[in-house]
């Protein structure tokens, strides 16, 4: 079965400076992959060349065995979605409406109006993400978290076959963090999908991912299962700092803390 | 779910009513007050009659005929027009270039299209292929063109072309044309006193040939416009996200920023600047329906419509015997107006 995304020597970045250099993989249907990094690495940049939103300086995107320089937009909408972030958002659109916006490549026609189908789909993708019941709401009224998922909806409400997530749990507690990959983890069991994602939370990457690939300097310095990326001392070299001993000492920690717990709980 | 949106759905129905309904008011309003008193019930029989080609009823005076039909009835059509065709055109600025200050006005496309028209009347020059469209074509080239020079001038300056940066320049540039056109006034004694005028807005002596010239431009520029409202609602997200959702951005903005331009530019050929409508409608339209640019279009049109009625009649009519340019009553009414609607609305929020 051919890949749903190919990278082929991929460059990329802007005003003529190459942020991400020679880029090359590949993600297969049902696969979770998690792109990692220190700040400033490119991994938001190769997300973005992913979905065209820079021109390549190099090499090839191949989306569905289709070169991205060769799709419309339109067509490249129908195959791949970005959960956006709404950093500020100055018009007061309601939530189902924000949701009914990802339907705008599935009409044909300055003339055509939203389907029924169209309506099922938005109020199918709220209830996944548990918004339904603030379909009438106000966007700009709701919590970071709620945002988040709104856009998530909007992003389902594409019916692509690949989701792309840059840094996904911005804004969000941990609960909220969990619930947003548990709905990403449901939407891509169902086939014939992917996600991906750029993390920063090394514990939430190696919990969600089926893949990790590791960024430094621009370039892809390590790819692997994530157990075997965390274990790596790549991940040392790539932040240039100690992130091993580091988690191992916070877990430690955290362990100690919960035998106490169950000490003071059986006591 | 169900009772939410038909609850959500009928409010707007009632708003839309009571919007059109002032929109009514108002006209009639304005045709019946001024210097001459119109009664009211005159008002449909003079104006049925001259529509279908019918003689007047022998009751009907004929001076009040003469100044419902030939003076304050094109008036009237043309300030809803003029007010309808700003309302809408500010939505689109504000909504493409996601800047609550943004309007045809604060852009230099007002200015620029006051500078094309002002010269040309200057030299008396007119366009006899044209008819009576000309002026209004020749306002919709200058809009456009003002506005790909802000673009052009935004775009020098600042590579990722932000729409802060737009409206700065947009406004330097308006400022820069307006010093034009007082250079032009200031050297040109004898067009002194019609330029300066022009340039404070005036509805003054126009007549149907005004009025029947903007009138079907305008409609055809409110209709495309009125095609490309999901364009609208999405690119207020910002251009990252209207492209992953499948819109060609650079294109949309382009097209939707000419249209917005022309419409400016085709209304005002005849009237000259006319401040804050553009500004001040979409604000109140979106506090009452929300952000939909399927309604918030058409209804801006209604209110900015009803708006510029009402500030010609009170300019026809707050000094007795003589007449205040309009632009100066909608930017006494609208500056504290707009003031008021916008930093309430960001309190709120």
């Amino acid at each position: 079965m051919p890949p749903l995304v190919e990278v082929r020597g991929a460059s990329a970045g802007y005003r003529g400076i190459e942020v991400v250099r020679a880029a090359n993989f590949a993600v297969a249907a049902g696969e979770r992959v998690s792109i990692i990094g220190p700040n400033g690495c490119g991994k938001t940049t190769l997300l973005k060349a992913i979905c065209k939103l820079i021109p390549l300086m190099g090499g090839d995107v191949r989306i569905l065995g289709r070169s991205v320089s060769a799709l419309q937009r339109r067509d490249l909408a129908a195959s791949i979605s970005m959960m956006a972030q709404i950093s500020e958002q100055w018009f007061d659109f309601s939530v189902l409406d924000t949701v009914m916006m990802g339907r705008y490549g599935k009409r044909r026609g300055v003339l055509a109006t939203s389907s029924s189908e169209d309506w099922r789909v938005a109020e199918d993708c709220l209830r996944t993400v548990g918004m339904l019941e603030q379909a009438g709401d106000s966007i700009t009224w709701l919590s970071g978290g709620q945002r988040q998922r709104v856009m998530l909806a909007r992003a389902f409400a594409q019916e692509p076959r690949i989701i792309v997530l840059d840094e996904p749990t911005n804004h969000l507690d941990l609960k909220h963090q969990a619930e947003l990959f548990g709905y990403l983890q449901e939407w891509v069991s169902q086939g014939g999908r992917a996600v991906i994602q750029v993390m920063h939370d090394l514990s939430f990457a190696r919990l969600y991912s089926d893949r990790i690939l590791l960024m430094s300097g621009g370039a892809l310095v390590a790819e692997g299962r994530p157990e075997e990326i965390m274990s790596g001392t790549a991940l040392d070299d790539a932040y240039n700092f100690g992130i091993r001993a580091f988690m191992k000492r916070s877990f430690a920690l955290w362990e100690e803390n919960t035998s106490n717990e169950r000490v003071q709980t059986a006591l | 779910m169900a009772n939410r949106i038909t609850g959500a759905r009928v409010r707007p129905l009632v708003f839309a009513a009571l919007f059109i309904a002032a929109a009514l008011v108002s006209m009639i309003l304005a045709v019946c007050a001024g210097s001459v008193k119109i009664p009211l019930a005159d008002v449909p029989t003079v104006l049925l009659c001259h529509i279908f080609r019918q003689p007047l009823p022998a009751h009907v005076d004929g001076a009040v005929d003469t100044i419902l039909w030939t003076l304050r009835a094109p008036r009237v059509l043309l300030a809803f027009t003029v007010g309808a065709s700003l309302g809408a055109s500010g939505v689109v600025m504000q909504s493409v270039l996601r800047n609550p200050l943004a309007s045809s006005y604060t852009i230099g496309v007002s200015a620029g299209t006051s500078l094309g028209v002002g010269t040309l009347m200057l030299f008396n020059v007119t366009f006899p292929a044209l008819g009576l469209f000309g002026y209004p074509i020749v306002g919709c080239i200058c809009g456009i063109g003002a506005i790909t020079l802000a673009i052009f001038f935004s775009s020098a300056l600042d590579r990722d072309l932000s729409s802060n940066t737009i409206v700065l320049v947009g406004m330097v540039f308006s400022l820069f044309i307006s010093a034009l056109i007082s250079l032009i006034t200031a050297l040109s004694a004898t067009v002194l006193q019609r330029l300066t005028y022009w340039q404070m807005g005036s509805f003054s002596m126009r007549e149907w040939t005004h009025t029947l010239a903007v009138l079907p431009v305008a409609c055809l520029l409110l209709i495309a416009l009125g095609l490309r409202t999901r364009e609208l609602d999405i690119l207020t997200f910002g251009d990252e996200q209207a492209a992953l959702i499948g819109i060609n951005v650079r294109r949309e903005k382009w097209l939707l920023l000419y249209l917005g331009a022309a419409l400016t530019g085709a209304s005002i050929a005849f009237v000259g600047i006319i401040s804050f409508v553009d500004l001040v409608a979409p604000h109140i339209v979106r506090r009452v329906f929300g952000a939909k640019h399927k309604v918030v279009l058409p209804m801006t049109a209604v209110c900015g419509g009803t708006l510029m009625v009402a500030s010609d009649l009170i300019a026809r009519t707050a000094i007795p015997a003589s007449e205040l340019p309009v632009g100066v009553v909608t930017a006494l009414i609208g500056a504290p107006f707009f003031a008021f609607v916008f930093f309430r609305q960001r309190k709120v929020k």
